[in-house]
C-alpha cells in the first residue's frame, strides 16, 4: 500500500517536471514590496498598486523622467487664455485588449467613475473641473473652475477604462477583468504570490522590450534580498540598507540608487498663539509664548540639527540633506537656496537673542515632538536624533513616537481650538513635477479654524501665513506658459526659505538591485514600469 | 452524541459573541484607516466622504450593530484596502496555508512519533539522547530565524531549492494546489520545515514522556513475557496508550499552525491566509482583521470537536457526555 502510493507520488514528480518549462529570453522578474490590492484603478491611490495598474491602463498624459506631462492618449491639448478651457485631441485608431475601440466616450465613463467618492480615491483629479463634454468622437473639451493651468499634473494620474466592458458590471467583477489600452495585458493574478503581464502586440506606441513580466509580492526585506542572491528575481525593489553590500559583493548584481521625491522635514506651527491646545504634552515656554513664533527659533533648531551626521549614521548614507523641498527637475525648483550651516553655538545665540534663556533647570522650553516609527526609512531614530541635537542647545523634547495607523489621524486632527502637534516630522512625496502644486499643499495658508481657500493648504501643518506667497502662487496656477511658472515659484520658494516655513531634513534614497542581463533605469517617484528595463544582449 | 453536538454548537456562539466584541473594540482603538486609504494631502471633504462611506462617522454600538447584523448574513464587509469581499480573501488564501500546515502536519506525524517512540524506549540509547537534543533545539529556535537560515543554506548556498513564493499550481480534485505540481513542491519544502520543525520537538518529546510511562506499566512486561514481539509491543500497545495526550496536542497544533504561520508565510512569502493578516493589521484593514479572528475562532472550536470524536475511536473507554 505504501510502496504503491510512493510509487504514485514519484511517478506524478517525474511527470510534472519534464512539463516544466524555462523562462523565455525576454521575460523577466521584479520582486516588489508588495501585491497590486486591486486591478481596478480606481479605489486605491498607492504607488505599487498605481505602477501596476498604469502597466494595463493608459492615461490621457503620461510623466517623463521629470514628471512633465507627455503626450498618452491624448495626442495633444490647447488651452485657453484665461487657463480655464482645455481641448484635448485623443489618438485615433487606439484599441483597447479585447478589441472595443478607445473613443471620447470612454474618457468621459472614466471620468465620470472616478468622480464617486468613496469609490475612488483619485477624486481630486476632477476637483477643479466644472464639466466636461463629447466634441466629436475624439475631441474633448474640459472646463475648470477657476484658472488651472496645472490640470495635466493631475490628469497623469487617472487611468482610462472602457465603457463597454465595465457599464453596468459590479466594482468586484471590474476589479477581475482589466480591460485597458496599455502596454501590457493582465495574464494571471494570484494574489499575494504573483502577477503575470505579457506585452500588448497591438500597442498604439512603442513596444516595451519584456515580453512576459511577472511581478512577485515579497514583504519581507530579507526575501527580496534572497530573491535577488538565488537568481529568482531580475529586478528587485526596495533592497533594505543593510543588505547593499552582500549584494554589491556579487558580481552579477548591481545596486542603484535613485533620490526619491520623498522629502523628510519638521513642522513647527510658528504662526499661531495657541498652538496643540489638545496635545497630551503641549508646548511649554516660561512665559506661555509660542516660541516657534520667532523666526530666529525656527532658525535655530534648524542649525542645531546635523543633517549630515543622520545621513551618515542613520540612513547609512542612502538619504540627500535637503535644502527645499522641491526635488531637482520639478518645474520651480530653485537651485539657489542652500542648506543653512550646522551651528549650535549660533543655535543658543540665537535662542538667546530670541528671549529665551536657559531656566534654572538648563532648558529653555519644552516641546514635544511627534513622529511616526513606522512610515518613512528609520523615522523612529531619525526623530530620536533630533530631540537629542535639541536637547543640546537648551530645548526639552518629549518624543512622541506613533505607529502610521495612529500618527496621521493625531496630527490631522481638525480641532477648531487647535490641533493635536505643534512640532511633528512628516515625509512628503508628490508626482505631480510642479512644484506650484506643492506650494498649494504645503505653503498656502491655513488657519486653525481652516482653510482661507477650500482644497488649499491642506498640509501646512505649521499655519504657515504669507499672502504674498498665497497671491504668487495662485497667479502660477493660471500660468500656462511653464517657464514664466517656473519663475513666480522660484520666489515663492526663496520666500519660503527666508521665513524657515519648515525645516527640511533629507530626500530618501530608493535602492534597486538588479542582475547583468538588464539595464534599469528608476524614476524618481519609484513607479517601476517593465519599460524602463533594457535586455544587455 | 447529538446532544453533545448541541452542546458543541451552544459553545461555539458564545465564543464567537465573545471574540465578536473583543475584536471589534481592538481594531476600533487600533487605528483610523480612514488617513491611510486618502492621499496624505487630501481635503476635508475627502475624508469626510471617505469615513462615511466605510460607516465610521456613526457611534460605535451603532456600527458593532450592523456588523453583527451584516456578518449573521455571511458579510464581513469589503476590505478597505482591496475592496472585495473580506472573508471571500480569506477563503481564497485558505488552500496555500492548509497545503504548507498539512505537509508540516505530516512531517511531524512520521518523523515526530517514531522517533518519541524509540527514544521512550530506549532512554539510553546514544541515538535517543541525539534525538532529545535535537528536540530541545527544535522547540528554542525561533521560526523566523530557522527559515532565514533554510533560505540562505538551501536556497542561495547550494541553490536548490527556490527562496520563496509558492511556484506552480496546478487542479487537483477541483482546487489550485501546488501540491500537484513538482515546482510546487520544491515551493512548499522549506516553508513545511520551518513550521515543522517545533512541531516535531513537541511530538517527540509528549510522545517520549508516556512511552517511558507506559513501558513500565505490567501489561507490557506481560505482553513481553508472553512472546509478543518487541515491535509490536512498542507500537500496538505501548504508543496506542500514549496517543491520547498527543492527539490533543496535534489538534491545538493544527489549529495554531493554521492561525499563526504569519511569521513562516511573511519569510517566504507564501500567498496564505497568514500573510493576509499581517498585510490588514498594517493597513488597519478591520474587516479583515474581524473576519480573519472569527473564521479563527470557528476553526478552534471545530478542530476541538474532531479531538474529541477522535478520543472515542483510540479509547472506546471514553464517554463524549
Amino acid at each position: 500500500m505504501k510502496r504503491a502510493a510512493l510509487a504514485i507520488l514519484t511517478a506524478f514528480i517525474v511527470i510534472q517536471a519534464a512539463a516544466c518549462h524555462a523562462a523565455g529570453p525576454r521575460d523577466i522578474v521584479i520582486g516588489l514590496a508588495g501585491d497590486a490590492y486591486s486591478l481596478d484603478p480606481y479605489p486605491l491611490n498607492e504607488t505599487i498598486t498605481n505602477a501596476l495598474n498604469y502597466h494595463i491602463f493608459d492615461r490621457l498624459v503620461e510623466p517623463d523622467k521629470n514628471l512633465q506631462p507627455l503626450p498618452g492618449l491624448a495626442k495633444s491639448w490647447e488651452i485657453s487664455d484665461d487657463s480655464r478651457t482645455w481641448i484635448f485631441h485623443l489618438r485615433k485608431g487606439v484599441k483597447f485588449h479585447n478589441g472595443n475601440d478607445f473613443t471620447v466616450d470612454d474618457v468621459i465613463f472614466s471620468f465620470d467613475r472616478s468622480k464617486r467618492s468613496g469609490k475612488s480615491a483619485f477624486t481630486y483629479c476632477l476637483s477643479t473641473v466644472e464639466n466636461y463634454e463629447k466634441l466629436d468622437d475624439h475631441t474633448l473639451r474640459v472646463v475648470c473652475k477657476d484658472p488651472n493651468a496645472l490640470l495635466l499634473a493631475h490628469l497623469k494620474d487617472l487611468a482610462i477604462m472602457d465603457e463597454e466592458t465595465c457599464k453596468g458590471k459590479e466594482d468586484d467583477w471590474i476589479a477581475l477583468h482589466p480591460n485597458g489600452t496599455g502596454r501590457y495585458m493582465l495574464e494571471e493574478h494570484l494574489r499575494g504570490d504573483r502577477l503575470v503581464l505579457v506585452r500588448n502586440e497591438n500597442y498604439w506606441g512603442e513596444k516595451p522590450a519584456p515580453e512576459k513580466v511577472t511581478f512577485k509580492p515579497i514583504t519581507n526585506e530579507g526575501t527580496r534580498t534572497a530573491n535577488m542572491l538565488s537568481g529568482a528575481a531580475d529586478l528587485v525593489v526596495d533592497i533594505p540598507v543593510r543588505d547593499v553590500k552582500i549584494l554589491e559583493r556579487n558580481k552579477r548584481i548591481s545596486v542603484l540608487s535613485e533620490p526619491s521625491l520623498r522629502v523628510i522635514y519638521l513642522n513647527l506651527a510658528g504662526w499661531t498663539d495657541k498652538p496643540s491646545v489638545d496635545a497630551k504634552m503641549p508646548l511649554r515656554s516660561p512665559d506661555g509664548s509660542n516660541p516657534f513664533k520667532h523666526r530666529k527659533v525656527r532658525e535655530a533648531i534648524y542649525r542645531a540639527i546635523d543633517e549630515d551626521e543622520i545621513v551618515d549614521k542613520v540612513m547609512n548614507g542612502f538619504a540627500e540633506p535637503a535644502a527645499t523641498y522641491i526635488p531637482e527637475g520639478f518645474n520651480g525648483y530653485n537651485g539657489d537656496i542652500r542648506r543653512l550651516s550646522y551651528d549650535p553655538k549660533m543655535a543658543e545665540k540665537l535662542l538667546d537673542e530670541a528671549g529665551y534663556p536657559r531656566q534654572k533647570d538648563g532648558y529653555r522650553f519644552e516641546v514635544t515632538l511627534d513622529a511616526s516609527n513606522d512610515r518613512y526609512i528609520n523615522d523612529g531614530a531619525i526623530a530620536g536624533a533630533i530631540a537629542g541635537y535639541l536637547e543640546k542647545v537648551g530645548i526639552k523634547v518629549n518624543l512622541n513616537l506613533m505607529s502610521r495607523t495612529v500618527f496621521f489621524s493625531y496630527i490631522s486632527s481638525s480641532n477648531k481650538t487647535g490641533d493635536n502637534t505643534h512640532l511633528c516630522m512628516t515625509g512628503w512625496a508628490d508626482s505631480g513635477g510642479e512644484s506650484a502644486l506643492m506650494a498649494l499643499d504645503l505653503v498656502y495658508s491655513i488657519r486653525q479654524d481652516g482653510p482661507v481657500k477650500e482644497g488649499y493648504g491642506g498640509v501646512n501643518r505649521g499655519y504657515y501665513l504669507n499672502p504674498e506667497a498665497d497671491r504668487l502662487i495662485d497667479l502660477a496656477m493660471s500660468t500656462s506658459d511653464p517657464e514664466e511658472r517656473a519663475k513666480i515659484m522660484r520666489d515663492v520658494w526663496a520666500m519660503a526659505a527666508e521665513d524657515v516655513s519648515y525645516i527640511p531634513l533629507h530626500f530618501q534614497k530608493d535602492i534597486y538591485a538588479c542582475n547583468d542581463r538588464i539595464v534599469y533605469h528608476p524614476r524618481k517617484d519609484k513607479y517601476v514600469y517593465a519599460w524602463d528595463v533594457e535586455f544587455k544582449d | 452524541m447529538f446532544r453533545f453536538i448541541v452542546k458543541r454548537m451552544g459553545q461555539l456562539f458564545l465564543v464567537l459573541f465573545a471574540v465578536s466584541i473583543i475584536v471589534f473594540v481592538f481594531t476600533s482603538v487600533m487605528g483610523n484607516p480612514v488617513y491611510l486609504m486618502v492621499r496624505e494631502n487630501a481635503t476635508e471633504a475627502e475624508i469626510q466622504a471617505v469615513t462615511q462611506y466605510l460607516g465610521l462617522d456613526k457611534p460605535l454600538p451603532v456600527q458593532y450593530g450592523i456588523f453583527v447584523k451584516n456578518s449573521l448574513s455571511g458579510d464581513f464587509g469589503k476590505s478597505y484596502m482591496y475592496h472585495l469581499p473580506a472573508l471571500g480573501l480569506i477563503v481564497e488564501r485558505f488552500p496555500a496555508t492548509l497545503e504548507i500546515v498539512s505537509v508540516a502536519l505530516l512531517l511531524s506525524a512520521f518523523i515526530g512519533i517514531p522517533l518519541g517512540v524509540i527514544s521512550g524506549a530506549y532512554p539510553k540509547n546514544p541515538f535517543s539522547k541525539g534525538v532529545m537534543a535535537f528536540s530541545i533545539a527544535g522547540i528554542s529556535m525561533p521560526s523566523f530565524w530557522i527559515g532565514m537560515v533554510l533560505i540562505f543554506f538551501f536556497g542561495i548556498f547550494l541553490g536548490v531549492l527556490p527562496v520563496s513564493g509558492r511556484g506552480e499550481t496546478a487542479e487537483f480534485l477541483g482546487i489550485s494546489t501546488s501540491l500537484a505540481t513538482s515546482d510546487g513542491w520544491k515551493h512548499i519544502l522549506l516553508p513545511a520545515v520551518t513550521l515543522a520543525l517545533g512541531n516535531i520537538a513537541t511530538i517527540i518529546r509528549l510522545t517520549r514522556s508516556g512511552m517511558q510511562e507506559n513501558m513500565r506499566q505490567d501489561y507490557v512486561k506481560f505482553a513481553r513475557a508472553k512472546g509478543v514481539p518487541r515491535r509490536k509491543v512498542l507500537f500496538g500497545h505501548a504508543l496506542k496508550n500514549t496517543l491520547i495526550p498527543v492527539v490533543t496536542i496535534f489538534g491545538l497544533q493544527m489549529g495554531s499552525l493554521i492561525a499563526f504561520t504569519t511569521i513562516t508565510e511573511t519569510i517566504f512569502a507564501w500567498p496564505g491566509m497568514g500573510k493576509l493578516l499581517i498585510d490588514a493589521i498594517n493597513s488597519a484593514d478591520r474587516p479583515i482583521i474581524a473576519a480573519y479572528i472569527l473564521f479563527v475562532a470557528v476553526m478552534f472550536v471545530f478542530i476541538n470537536f474532531v479531538v474529541d470524536i477522535m478520543y472515542v475511536f483510540i479509547d472506546p473507554r471514553i464517554d463524549l457526555q
